[in-house]
This record gives structure tokens, C-alpha cells and sequence, in this order.
């Protein structure tokens, strides 16, 4: 399983949060689940992040990574893809190197807990 | 727009520099389109050539992994056809008709040239406004685009 972390919407950014929920089904397939998480959920303008799980796909079961590094860099976001099994994650931070970056941190606590 | 801009240096010479005087200026933009599932990428792009001579050059590339996708090449900034296909590092002619996205980033791109160059109609060449950096690039170009080109057609002589 991977989830797709794509953040930060500003608050009022719905258009754009919508265009990122049309763009991802369109380039990985229908995730099993998209979750809307606010980064402060007392701030009512907190800015927000979305979480797409897909359920049956691992880290580099997929093709998308240059659909989504041009998605982020267009939209200005950040985009990590982590993996449950091994932890590996991918990160795309399009205002530092045009490039994805493999880590591993570990256990993803927040991530697992967003699991259904 | 996404913009990079590369001139001589500003250090009193380059009024004697001429056609060397503009290194590069490329205009980026892109678009995602729904049909592709991909990005389609367009690239406008003026600059010293080498051996005396100004280029332009214009591209249109359809998709986000470059290795493969349909890459189209002009050598003018106004074409109003896609002159050759150069995906695999030839120039393979197909005088196709340029299509509406790309006409609009075409106009998009002419219209901002202004705001970095000016024709020197003297010597019909595109030349630097005096009251610009000698280096400019912005947050969200994509450089790694530049550099595959370089690697299938590139006609200029600055080189990232």
C-alpha cells in the first residue's frame, strides 16, 4: 500500500484541491481513499493536505512520477509518496532539486493511522 | 511563463558584444491535458548560436517522460506549422499545424518578450534591454527539460 501526500493547500485554494482530486485518479488510477486533512484543525484557516491511498499499489508499482513533478511544480505543492510495507518514501520538493528524493524514516505513525 | 534569461555581463563591455550580447532567453509553459494523462510542455527560445548567427527555436512536447514522448521542433519563434519531429534526435520533417494551445503560448511568449528584449532592426537581431539582470531564472522552470534538449536539438551555444 502507498499514500500519496500532497500538500499544502492554502485556505480558499478549493479550486486548486479539486484539480489535484481530477489530476491524480487521471495518472495512478481511482485511489481506494482520498482524505482531506486540515494541518491545524483548530486554525479554521488551517492550510490542508490530501492523503490518496491505494490499496494494492507499492512505491514504484506506478509510472506517474514526472506527471507528478510537473503537477507540483506548476501548482507550487509538495508531493511524497510513502510506502506502508517498507517505509520508503519519495519526495518532490519543487522549490529545491527538480528531482525526487528516496528517504527512509521509519514507520510513518500519522500515515498508518489514516489507514481506514 | 516560466522564464530563464541569460545575457553578457553588465560590466561596460557588452555595448561592443552585439549578437553575443543576448546568451538565451527561453519562455516555458505547460498544461495538463486530459486526453494524454500527461503534461504537454511548450518552449520558446532566442539566443547566440555560435559562429556569428542568433537562433530561435520553438518546441512543443507532448508528455512528462521526455524519453519517448512526441517532441516538435521549429526554428523560428513564430512558426506557424511544427516544422520537424526530433524525438529521436533527428529532424524528421512534418509541417504540421500548429494547434490552438500551442498558437496561444506562442502569442503568450511573443507578447513577453518586451519585457527582456527589443529588435535591433539595424542589425535584425533580438538584443537585451539595457535594464536587465545578466541572469534570471524563475522558481518553477523546469531545468531538467532544458537539459534533455540539449541532449535531442539544441541550437544554442549556452549550455546548462
Amino acid at each position: 500500500m502507498i499514500t500519496v501526500i500532497v500538500s499544502s493547500f492554502w485556505s480558499g485554494e478549493q479550486e486548486k484541491i479539486a484539480a489535484c482530486k481530477e489530476f491524480l485518479p487521471l495518472v495512478m488510477g481511482k485511489a481506494d481513499a482520498i482524505k482531506e486533512v486540515a494541518e491545524d484543525p483548530k486554525d479554521p484557516e488551517s492550510s490542508t493536505e490530501l492523503y490518496f491511498q491505494f490499496y494494492d499499489l507499492t512505491l514504484d508499482y506506478h509510472d506517474a512520477w514526472s506527471e507528478m513533478a510537473d503537477f507540483a511544480r506548476e501548482n507550487e505543492l509538495y508531493v511524497i509518496v510513502y510506502d506502508h510495507e517498507t517505509f520508503d518514501r519519495k519526495g518532490y520538493w519543487y522549490d529545491e532539486q527538480d528531482e525526487w528524493i528516496l528517504q527512509n524514516f521509519g514507520q510513518n505513525e500519522t500515515l498508518e493511522k489514516l489507514v481506514k | 511563463m516560466n522564464i530563464l534569461f541569460k545575457r553578457a555581463a553588465l560590466d561596460g563591455s557588452s555595448k561592443e558584444l552585439g549578437i553575443r550580447d543576448l546568451h538565451l532567453l527561453v519562455f516555458h509553459k505547460s498544461r495538463f491535458d486530459k486526453d494524454l494523462k500527461s503534461f504537454v510542455h511548450h518552449i520558446m527560445a532566442i539566443g547566440y548560436g555560435g559562429g556569428g548567427v542568433q537562433e530561435e527555436a520553438f518546441y512543443r512536447i507532448e508528455g512528462s517522460k521526455f524519453d519517448g514522448c512526441p517532441i516538435y521542433y521549429s526554428s523560428v519563434c513564430g512558426p506557424g506549422f511544427l516544422d520537424y519531429d526530433i524525438s529521436n534526435g533527428k529532424l524528421i520533417s512534418v509541417d504540421l499545424e500548429l494547434p490552438a494551445d500551442s498558437k496561444k503560448f506562442q502569442f503568450e511568449a511573443i507578447d513577453s518578450l518586451k519585457t527582456y528584449v527589443h529588435l535591433d532592426e539595424y542589425n535584425d537581431i533580438w538584443a537585451p534591454l539595457a535594464d536587465t539582470k545578466e541572469f534570471y531564472v524563475s522558481d518553477k522552470f523546469p531545468m531538467h527539460l532544458i537539459t534533455h534538449l540539449q541532449q535531442v536539438h539544441w541550437p544554442f551555444s549556452t549550455h546548462f
